[in-house]
């Protein structure tokens, strides 16, 4: 393996050195977690989708990291790894999601007997989410859609609706188990 | 200031690679990821990789990437900024070893004082009781002492050698996820260690459903991992990276199993109609024999 450079690490070299380390395994990251996906059972712009976002995510804790990962002597293998653990969280939490999401249609569904069980569980969850928020949940989630999707229907940036969306999980999560 | 250095991961040639189409170079990618508890193969991965772009650029329908507008997303959105992407719904529903969300236990210290004052208390009543046998001729601790004797003993090593013994039935997790899907038995009823069911993962698949088990042992972690396709595959179709020791196969009725080592891991591959099976740890080809025996 031949020694590329040596050099001191500052502020404005590790931005050069972490942009250079970018553009060259960014395709390579991207196609990897695709597959990844895929054979976790996510198809097609999903698994696109998903998996740049399962990337972005690892190079975002690469640059937390940056003094450990770009001083590794594999900084690639750093990468791999934790590209693998981001997309089996994300694989993971698409799982729990679509259960959340499925339970909640099921409770709708059976509304329509107009069961106790059902009511009260309608009349929780309208306390938490709104008829807007559910929907968004719903398209994500149960539907399949892409940030990038939903973003061009809304007219949203794709990192506002991540957030949006992540603060709306975290909100849901908290007051259904008080609840 | 740390010194920096940079190392390039020089792909290794792998010409079996170039005979391979892109779907099944996609899929050994898919697989060479979700091999668990062990460290990527990055020239191996890195090859894979290399020999899909070269296969992708005579097509028009490749992976097409904006890396440039890519890397503006990332210095805009992502880099010093909160993730975006993970809420707490995967630490709180589900714990696994893979998810590194833990939630660090605040440290009680009035509890620690608590104990502290408490044992303080205990030893001031023994000693004040000791004293006052002994002014009554009666050495009270010599009496404990020989009570102790009687009745406690260590014992070293026991609890060591309790993990390295074989347990009545290793795998009851992973039996019981696999009959709900098949009649066909694939799972041994015996391991030569302790194993400890760390993660169990099941993905339904376009093909079929994948089980994937971990566990711990005194000799470290072992993964088996089950498929079941919704038909039954080729046994050409199974692919495994392996290192340059030998390769046995191992019969048993009308199943083969192949045995191989790969990163100092020893692993037995099989087809069983069709359930593809992959057990792998610290074993020997022998140990792993007598549990394919016990299927």
């Amino acid at each position: 393996m031949p020694l590329m450079w040596k050099h001191y690490l500052n502020e404005d070299t590790a931005q050069d050195m972490f942009d250079e380390l970018y553009r060259s395994e960014y395709k390579g990251l991207l196609r990897s977690a695709i597959a990844l996906f895929q054979r976790m059972g996510v198809q097609g712009q999903t698994a696109r989708d998903r998996a740049e976002d399962a990337v972005q995510e690892t190079f975002r804790v690469a640059w937390e990291k940056r003094s450990k990962v770009l001083t590794s002597p594999s900084p690639k293998g750093w990468l791999f790894s934790t590209l693998r653990n981001k997309v089996m969280t994300l694989a993971n939490e698409e799982r729990i999601w679509k259960k959340h999401m499925t339970q909640i249609t099921e409770c709708e569904t059976e509304l329509i007997d107009d069961t106790s069980d059902g009511f009260r569980m309608r009349a929780e969850l309208s306390s938490i989410l709104t008829n807007e928020e559910y929907e968004l949940l719903k398209r994500l989630y149960l539907d399949g859609c892409t940030y990038q999707e939903i973003c061009d229907e809304i007219g949203m940036k794709k990192s506002t609706l991540a957030m949006r969306v992540m603060r709306l999980k975290n909100r849901f999560i908290k007051e259904y188990h008080e609840k | 200031m740390p010194e920096i250095t940079i190392w390039r991961d020089n792909p290794k040639s792998y010409p079996v690679l170039e005979r391979m189409t892109l779907e099944e170079l996609n899929c050994l990618l898919g697989q060479e990821m979700s091999a668990l508890n062990s460290e990527p193969d990055v020239a191996y991965m890195s090859a894979i990789i290399e020999v899909m772009d070269k296969k992708e650029a005579d097509t028009a329908d490749g992976l097409r990437v904006d890396t440039e507008a890519a890397l503006h997303e990332f210095h805009e959105d992502y880099q010093g900024k909160p993730s975006m992407c993970f809420s707490e719904a995967a630490c709180e529903t589900e714990s696994s070893h893979l998810f590194q969300f833990q939630k660090s236990k605040p440290r009680n210290n009035s509890a620690g004082v608590r104990v502290l004052r408490n044992m303080a208390a205990m030893l001031a009543v023994v000693l004040i009781l000791g004293g006052t046998a002994s002014a009554f001729g009666v050495n009270l601790f010599q009496a404990v002492a020989s009570w102790s004797n009687e009745t406690f003993h260590f014992v070293f090593g026991q609890e060591q050698e309790h993990l390295d013994e074989p347990q009545a039935d290793p795998f009851p997790d992973l039996r019981m996820a696999v009959a709900q899907e098949t009649d066909c038995v694939v799972v041994p009823t015996y391991a030569p260690v302790q194993l400890q069911l760390t993660d169990i993962n099941i993905t339904e698949r376009s093909d079929g459903t994948s089980i994937l088990t971990t566990y711990a042992s005194v000799r470290g972690d072992v993964t088996f991992r089950v498929q079941i396709y919704d038909t039954q595959p080729l046994q050409d179709s199974m692919i495994y990276q392996r290192d340059m020791n030998e390769t046995r196969t191992y019969q048993v009725g009308d199943v083969e199993y192949i045995l191989m080592s790969n990163n100092e891991r020893c692993r037995a591959v099989w087809l069983n109609e069709n359930v593809e099976c992959c057990i792998q740890g610290h074993f020997t080809f022998e140990e792993l024999e007598q549990m394919i025996d016990s299927i």
